[in-house]
């Protein structure tokens, strides 16, 4: 009896599992992201998002090809419940990435597909229904819900163009010979002393040569065409086979069973969440780092991967999105991983000295605060490198760590930590007009040019980057030094590299006061830092952001919009985009705290008082978007 | 934002068929733009090379087509200040000027020489032709949308100077100088990415 009341509670356990697309996830997934149907149903009338531009324009889409609907429940598709979309490594050279979602009505959801053109490819098979789009794209829907799943084969093995690098390239050399041998042949006979009928006749030759080395490429190619549609064959079976075995484990319970699904943990409130396994891909664009992404090698730019500041923030995200009734806002946690945690404790927990409040004003653009604990970050550095190496690619884990050990070997913590404290601030005050000159040619009447001088306004950024320091002594030599070998000059208020604008698309100037050591791109800024700060107090709200969390962001959209506009930078189309942007959008304010081993970040923007929730302004808005770009 | 450039392609036919090859490059009113993506390792998946690694192309260039028979007194300049280069070569014909630019070509494994005849001089019938090919067109198509924009404000030039006065053009919207001598003619880079025959002159002298 107790086995029989076991298996019931395993039964139904399995059923209540089975209606988790979640769930059906694999542990070995790099990206998911849940759309909460049922939260955020509650929001947004059906009747109102049919008449949006953003649903036709939806529907569209997800029937390409076929008919659109002008009512969403003629799709038979379950809105009120979950949809995710996932990415995955797969374990034999396919990865995958599906998007899944519960069918309510299995009639009229297939009504809506038979009128798509692949829908004669429909196939009965052990219970599934499938669709084939292609041999990598496919359709499956069994008792309530989908599986829309692509497959990508990253082996090389039936890779068609991969083997053929080195063939290719001989060809190529072969036809480099073949292009220099006629010149030395036909030198005897110079087509410039041709007549009419000896340019014909020579015409017709250099035709019948160039058609003979066509024939020969042809039979290459042809050799070559036959090699690559065998391997595209196997490749296309394998990417099926691959396809339906994990179609078969997704309708299944299987990965639930064993553990061996995805473990993220999503708010069931939010709207809709995000989780993604190594969020520093995506941040390092940020701090203009090289690219990292999992296919490319990391020692592309070994030093400054290693010294980037990317490294200090790599680990896994999860953000849930709320889409609340005054304001839009993401919570994201950010985990990082394992023994790493630790060393990120203590690295992050540190607050950024208020002297920086001082710095900033009320009319700035927007600001990036940054507060970390220097000698932590460079006691832990080796560590970090380790970890980093060792969690998605480990083949230079060993050289890498090694290199990160005799860097702090070298280095003295505490003494490099009074130099630059970790503390940051970098400020955007304006965009501001600034002559450039340029250069362009003009023709006589005989078309004979030369060179002559122009002139344009252009755009520039008013930037300045503020970092902590508690060693002035060393920023008065280092200045003495550069003022000595002419790599800046004392102007009013502090001293300018005379050859920025050569590498940069700005002036730049440099000062230190009050243990801060000052690089902006404005003279003016510059005077005003050093005669004590902006002289106008900050608003106490973004005080607070700033001085009690480790990072705080702020960027003020309407006011960017607006300098924008007032520019003629930008075409009439991009100004107006830029001119909606600039009136459907509020301040956008983002801050990150530590807390035991994790980094919490919380971004907001405020949404107009005419809109009901964070859905309907989105909704509003997009529509808004596409009816500009329909308008052109 | 789109950015500006222009290429000025001005060759000079001497009546026994040698001549000069003057081609200019001028990036001087995107220069601000060219800095700042200087400053990355990587836009939309393509490696900005250095100052230097531009530079050593340009001089490898300069070497590679010194070396081509049938060419000589190859200049060039490069200035990384303003991003405008600039060539020069003299050639003993159209023909060694066309297997110059295979040659060239060839070079880049990405491409193979078809033996295109972008130029053709004719003593017999004093007949000179320009005649473009589609590797813009080809290359425009696989690039994304915001990259499409980079052409937009970009114009090619087209000069051909002759020693004796020309009596027709075939090319729409070509000019011809106050001497007779010299045709001119602009066009927009654009209208070479859908049609790499807009570029096409068929120039008879008297």
């Amino acid at each position: 009896m107790r086995t029989f009341i076991l298996s019931l509670v395993a039964l139904f356990a399995t059923t209540l599992n089975a209606q988790d697309l979640t769930s059906k996830v694999s542990k070995q997934a790099f990206v998911v992201f849940k759309v909460n149907g049922e939260v955020l149903s509650e929001k947004i009338a059906i009747s109102e998002l049919e008449k949006s531009l953003m649903y036709q324009e939806l529907a569209d889409e997800l029937i390409r090809g076929g008919e659109a609907k002008s009512r969403i429940d003629d799709y038979g598709v379950d809105y009120t419940k979950e949809m995710i979309f996932a990415s995955e490594f797969g374990e034999n050279d396919v990865n995958f990435s599906y998007f899944s979602y519960f069918i309510k009505d299995n009639a009229k959801f297939e009504a809506a597909l038979e009128t798509l053109s692949h829908y004669k490819s429909k196939e009965s098979k052990d219970g599934f229904n499938i669709i084939h789009y292609d041999y990598n794209v496919k359709l499956y829907w069994k008792d309530n819900y989908a599986l829309l799943m692509w497959g990508d084969y990253i082996g090389s093995e039936f890779d068609p163009w991969y083997s053929d690098y080195n063939y290719e390239y001989e060809i190529t050399e072969e036809t480099t010979e073949v292009v220099e041998a006629p010149a030395e042949e036909v030198e005897e006979v110079p087509i410039e002393e041709m007549t009419q009928e000896e340019w014909v006749e020579y015409m017709k030759k250099e035709e019948e040569r160039i058609a003979k080395e066509e024939a020969e490429k042809q039979r290459i190619r042809e050799e070559k065409r036959k090699k690559r549609e065998e391997k595209i064959a196997k490749k296309k079976e394998k990417v099926q086979n691959e396809m339906w075995a994990r179609t078969n484990q997704f309708f299944s319970n299987e990965l639930a069973s064993s553990k061996d699904n995805f473990q993220g943990n999503f708010d069931d409130k939010a709207d809709a969440s995000l989780w993604y396994a190594n969020y520093f891909s995506i941040m390092d664009w940020m701090f203009m780092g090289g690219y990292y992404g999992y296919r490319r090698h990391y020692g592309m730019y070994p030093m400054r991967g290693l010294m980037s500041m990317t490294n200090f923030f790599q680990g896994m995200v999860t953000t849930d999105l709320y889409l609340g009734e005054e304001d839009i806002t993401t919570r994201s946690e950010m985990e990082f991983f394992g023994e790493m945690q630790e060393h990120y404790a203590n690295i992050m927990s540190s607050k950024i000295d208020k002297k920086f409040v001082k710095y900033l004003s009320n009319d700035d653009i927007g600001y990036m605060s940054m507060s970390s604990d220097m000698e932590e970050a460079l006691k832990a550095y080796p560590y970090i490198v380790e970890g980093m190496f060792s969690t998605y690619d480990t083949t230079f884990t060993e050289e890498y760590t090694l290199l990160a050990d005799i860097v702090t070997m070298m280095v003295d913590e505490e003494s490099i930590a009074e130099a630059i404290t970790g503390d940051a601030v970098m400020i955007f005050h304006n965009l501001s007009m600034r002559e450039v000159t340029y250069y362009t040619y003009d023709y006589d009447e005989e078309y004979n040019y030369k060179r002559v001088p122009r002139t344009k306004m252009e755009l520039v950024p008013d930037m300045t980057l503020i970092v902590g320091s508690e060693r002035t002594d060393l920023i008065e030599r280092g200045i003495k030094l550069g003022v000595k070998h002419d790599g800046i000059v004392p102007v009013k208020g502090g001293y300018k590299v005379p050859d920025a604008s050569r590498e940069f698309p700005f002036e730049v100037y440099l000062g230190y006061s009050d243990d801060m050591f000052i690089t902006t791109t404005s003279q003016n800024k510059l005077e005003e830092f050093m005669m004590g700060g902006s002289g106008n107090k900050l608003d106490k709200s973004k005080v607070k952001s700033i001085t009690k969390n480790s990072g705080s962001f702020y960027l003020n959209m309407p006011q960017l919009m607006d300098k924008m506009l007032s520019t003629d930078e930008f075409s009439k189309r991009e100004k107006r985009t830029m001119g909606i942007i600039r009136d459907n959008t509020e301040e956008i304010s983002a801050e990150m705290y530590f807390d035991k081993d994790k980094a919490f970040v919380t971004a907001k923007t405020g949404i107009p008082a005419v809109e009901k929730n964070g859905a309907t302004y989105l909704m509003h808005f997009i529509d808004k978007l596409i009816e500009a770009e329909k308008s052109r | 934002m789109s950015s500006c450039f222009e290429i000025i392609e001005d060759i000079s036919i001497k009546e026994d068929g040698s001549g000069t090859l003057k081609y200019v490059i001028n990036f001087s009113q995107s220069k601000t733009k060219i800095k700042s993506l200087m400053q990355m390792d990587e836009v939309e998946g393509y490696e900005v090379p250095t100052e230097e690694a531009i530079e050593m192309n340009f001089n490898k260039f300069l070497r590679e087509s010194r070396g081509v028979k049938g060419i000589s007194n190859v200049e060039g300049v490069c200035n990384l200040e303003e991003f405008i280069f600039s060539y020069r070569c003299d050639f003993t014909s159209t023909r060694i000027l066309n297997n110059a630019i295979d040659s060239m070509k060839t070079k880049s494994p990405e491409m193979e020489a078809n033996h295109f005849r972008y130029f053709d001089y004719n003593k017999g019938n004093k007949t000179f032709k320009r005649t473009g090919d589609d590797l813009l067109k080809e290359k425009y198509e696989t690039l994304s949308a915001g990259q499409k924009v980079i052409f937009n404000g970009a114009y090619y030039t087209c000069i051909y100077r002759f020693d004796t006065e020309i009596d027709t053009v075939m090319a729409n919207g070509a000019k011809i100088s106050k001497s007779g001598t010299t045709c001119f003619k602009k066009l927009a880079v654009i209208s070479l990415t859908y049609n790499g025959n807009a570029i096409n002159h068929e120039i008879k002298l008297k």
